[in-house]
């Protein structure tokens, strides 16, 4: 195949192909070309050298050949020229059309750039938009752990809330019942109060009117002697102790004290004449009693009272006779012995001529009762026994006396003498102590204290006449240089008589006590029965008095009590109060706590409609970049195709 | 009319009342014997009220006088004391109505009803306490326990007679 490369300034230099090598033509720069027409002129020149003159003859002749060849060519060359203007046509009309590629490819080079950049634009701002929504995320995750902590926080506290309100309902429930149970009280209490309200306003209204008609007023005119009068003196001074101006009413007032006095007298009046229904009433016990017993205890203290106390002193005259010296001798002694002797048995004998020391009552008594003669009988035979008893012991005494004559024995008898004295009075104090003990018995108050205190009076004697007889008895004593006018022995025998009287009395005495602290017994026991009832009477009004003591407990309890309670109304309202305040603020920090957590929850709803707004933003913009990524791709293929079209066209 | 009598109050109330039981208080009687019944006799000293309650204590006494009060009264129950009705009749809670009854028991000149009237104060102050009559009366306690102590001290006879 052969190339000819025809130089024309007018056209620019390029590499002719052959017609099946056209599809690999390469334009060239026309400096290139020029490079190349000179590499090839060179080129040929140095062919043209080497080969001019080899070929000079072969061009000679080919010249010719040429010529024709070049005419040829010249057909050829008319032939390619027009094929060249309609290649350079075509060219052109591709240029224009790779032009045109050109542009179209620039427009989707720069569409592509810019929905590239806009990709990546978008891509940047998603992923900027997403790094912060990540932040926010972030930061409404932070939001959130706070707002969890926060909401368990609140939990905790709602619960604890819940919990305190639960209990406080309880309390609510529990004051409530108690409420309810003190609600009845305390209406009644307001009733109280407003009835006390009305009182208080009527009492102000009425206090003008009270004042001028008080008790004062009462008291100070004519009608206080009328009010007082139906008083007892202890109510009026209770009524003295209330104010000093009552006291000065009172205390200033003559007849008053006057009605007093005289109330005071009346009611000593009406305690003798209870003295006398009671003096009666023992009376009326003690004819009752067994006459015998009666008659025994009576006779017993007229005895007592007359008869012994009349012997005694008759014994004591005797034994101040022998002292101051008037007993002239033994056998005047002897005489005068015997007839006290026989005066005594005489006493004795006589015993039942006892109306001597009887009173008129018991002599009434006496008269209307038949039965006295024979107390007295019974009596006289007591005495009658009394006397044989005192005789024999007289004759011990005297046998005693007879035995021992002697100076030891004389002491001996001194000795006896003081401890019969002691005895005496160990006896005297015995009847003393019955006297005492009889004292109790009302109606023998009288006839005992005048008895016993003759009975002091005697043993007061018989002390004396002890210390006059020891005296007496020294004097009996002979001494060289002093003879006694009377022996001894006749002293003795004196003494011996004396003290076997006293002796007597003694026993005589002894047996008195006995009875008469049988009757003693018999009235003691009467007055413990009286005792008793008194104490059953005592012991009922004392528990009268308990009663009203607890009573005056009890309403004074209650007084507190219903003090206590209107304290506890009080507390009980201002507890009510407190806790409704209490609910009150709870319920308040209830309703904030629910409205935080009502917007928790809006903050919630929100960050998850966010969160989806965001999620669905992802979406569109994969969306977006599919879509985008695919035009582009679209794109992309028609480029591949164009420019295939192209090439396959070039 | 000869037997009404026209009785007119301090609050110009005017109660006619039958002569018979007017005539129980001496002062009415008296005017009537003074002045005769056909009048008007004006009560100054006595409300209407208390009028009422008198001329009903000369009701239930129409016929019969009262027996005197024993005195001292032996009970602060004064239907221990007197007959139930005129006990019923003077138990009057308010004091003030009853020293009014007093008063005009005393103006009026009925001695019974004036008896009955004053037993019932002294029922307050009978057996009571200081305090208590203290309060039954609304009387200030002036005095110390000095005071008190010595009165007690003067007066302890009082006590001793009861």
């Amino acid at each position: 195949m052969k190339q000819q490369i025809k130089q024309d300034d007018s056209v620019q230099p390029m590499i002719i192909l052959q017609p099946s090598q056209y599809k690999f033509m390469i334009f060239m720069d026309s400096s290139l070309q020029k490079d190349l027409d000179k590499l090839y002129n060179k080129h040929n020149k140095q062919i043209i050298d080497k080969e001019r003159f080899e070929k000079i003859q072969s061009v000679k002749d080919q010249v010719k050949g040429l010529r024709e060849i070049i005419n040829d060519y010249q057909t050829q060359q008319n032939e390619i020229d027009s094929l060249k203007l309609q290649l350079q046509n075509q060219i052109k009309a591709i240029l224009s059309k790779e032009q045109i590629i050109k542009n179209i490819e620039d427009t989707y080079m720069q569409q592509m750039e810019e929905i590239k950049n806009n990709y990546e634009q978008r891509q940047f701002d998603l992923v900027k938009e997403c790094e912060q929504l990540k932040l926010r995320n972030k930061e409404l995750e932070e939001i959130n752990i706070k707002y969890l902590t926060q909401n368990d926080l609140l939990l905790k506290a709602n619960n604890n809330y819940q919990q305190r309100l639960n209990e406080v309902e309880m309390k609510l429930i529990l004051a409530e019942k108690t409420n309810h149970v003190t609600s009845f009280e305390l209406e009644q209490m307001k009733e109280i109060r407003a009835g006390a309200l009305f009182i208080q306003g009527a009492y102000k209204i009425l206090n003008q009117q009270y004042k001028e008609s008080n008790i004062y007023t009462l008291l100070t005119n004519k009608y206080k002697s009328t009010i007082l009068s139906f008083l007892e003196p202890k109510d009026i001074f209770t009524l003295m102790l209330t104010s000093k101006q009552m006291y000065f009413i009172i205390q200033n007032n003559r007849s008053l004290l006057n009605y007093i006095v005289n109330y005071r007298t009346s009611v000593l009046n009406k305690e003798i004449k209870y003295l006398k229904t009671e003096f009666n009433y023992f009376n009326d016990m003690v004819y009752q009693v067994p006459e015998e017993i009666i008659q025994i205890g009576i006779a017993k203290f007229l005895v007592f009272k007359f008869n012994i106390g009349q012997y005694m002193n008759e014994i004591f005259n005797d034994a101040y006779e022998l002292i101051e010296g008037k007993f002239q001798n033994q056998q005047q002694v002897l005489q005068q012995q015997q007839q006290q002797q026989t005066q005594n048995d005489s006493i004795y004998q006589n015993e039942d001529l006892l109306g001597l020391g009887e009173t008129d009552e018991q002599q009434q008594q006496k008269q209307q009762n038949s039965t006295q003669y024979n107390v007295a009988q019974t009596a006289s035979n007591i005495f009658t026994k009394i006397k044989s008893y005192t005789g024999t012991h007289v004759q011990n005494s005297n046998k005693n006396i007879n035995v021992s004559p002697s100076q030891p024995q004389q002491n001996k008898q001194i000795k006896s003498l003081s401890d019969l004295s002691i005895q005496l009075q160990q006896e005297y104090q015995d009847i003393d102590s019955l006297i005492l003990d009889s004292l109790q018995v009302p109606f023998l108050k009288a006839q005992v204290i005048q008895t016993r205190r003759e009975m002091v009076d005697l043993v007061k004697k018989s002390l004396q006449i002890n210390q006059q007889l020891f005296q007496t008895g020294r004097k009996c004593i002979p001494t060289p240089t002093y003879q006694p006018k009377f022996t001894m022995q006749d002293f003795m025998q004196v003494l011996q008589m004396t003290f076997s009287k006293f002796v007597a009395h003694g026993h005589y005495l002894h047996l008195e006590s006995q009875q008469l602290q049988q009757t003693c017994n018999y009235f003691s026991k009467l007055l413990l029965l009286q005792h008793k009832q008194i104490y059953q009477l005592k012991s009922q009004i004392d528990d009268q008095k308990v009663e009203l003591d607890s009573q005056k407990e009890m309403k004074y309890y209650i007084q507190d009590r219903a003090k206590r309670f209107e304290e506890r109304i009080i507390k009980a309202e201002e507890q009510i109060f407190t806790l409704n305040k209490l609910n009150f603020d709870q319920k308040s920090q209830i309703q904030q706590l629910q409205k935080k957590e009502k917007e928790l929850e809006d903050l919630i709803k929100e960050k998850e409609q966010k969160t989806q707004t965001l999620f669905q933003a992802v979406k569109q913009i994969k969306i977006e970049k599919d879509q985008i990524e695919t035009k582009l791709n679209q794109v992309l293929m028609n480029f591949k195709n164009m420019k295939n079209a192209l090439s396959k066209i070039v | 009319m000869e037997n009404k009598v026209k009785l007119s109050t301090q609050d110009g109330v005017i109660i006619e009342v039958d002569k018979e039981v007017a005539c129980k208080s001496h002062l009415i009687n008296t005017i009537i014997d003074d002045t005769g019944s056909e009048e008007e006799i004006p009560l100054p000293n006595v409300k209407s009220s208390i009028l009422k309650k008198v001329i009903q204590y000369c009701e239930l006494h129409r016929n019969d006088t009262p027996p005197e009060i024993e005195k001292p009264l032996r009970s602060n129950n004064l239907s221990d004391c007197v007959e139930q009705k005129d006990a019923e009749f003077i138990d009057i809670p308010n004091l003030e109505e009853l020293f009014d009854i007093i008063l005009a028991a005393n103006y009026l000149d009925i001695k019974s009803l004036l008896d009955l009237s004053c037993a019932k104060v002294a029922t307050y102050i009978k057996g009571k306490t200081p305090e208590e009559i203290r309060k039954t009366f609304n009387i200030q306690n002036d005095l110390t326990q000095e005071e008190e102590q010595q009165i007690r001290e003067e007066n302890k006879w009082a006590e001793e007679t009861s």
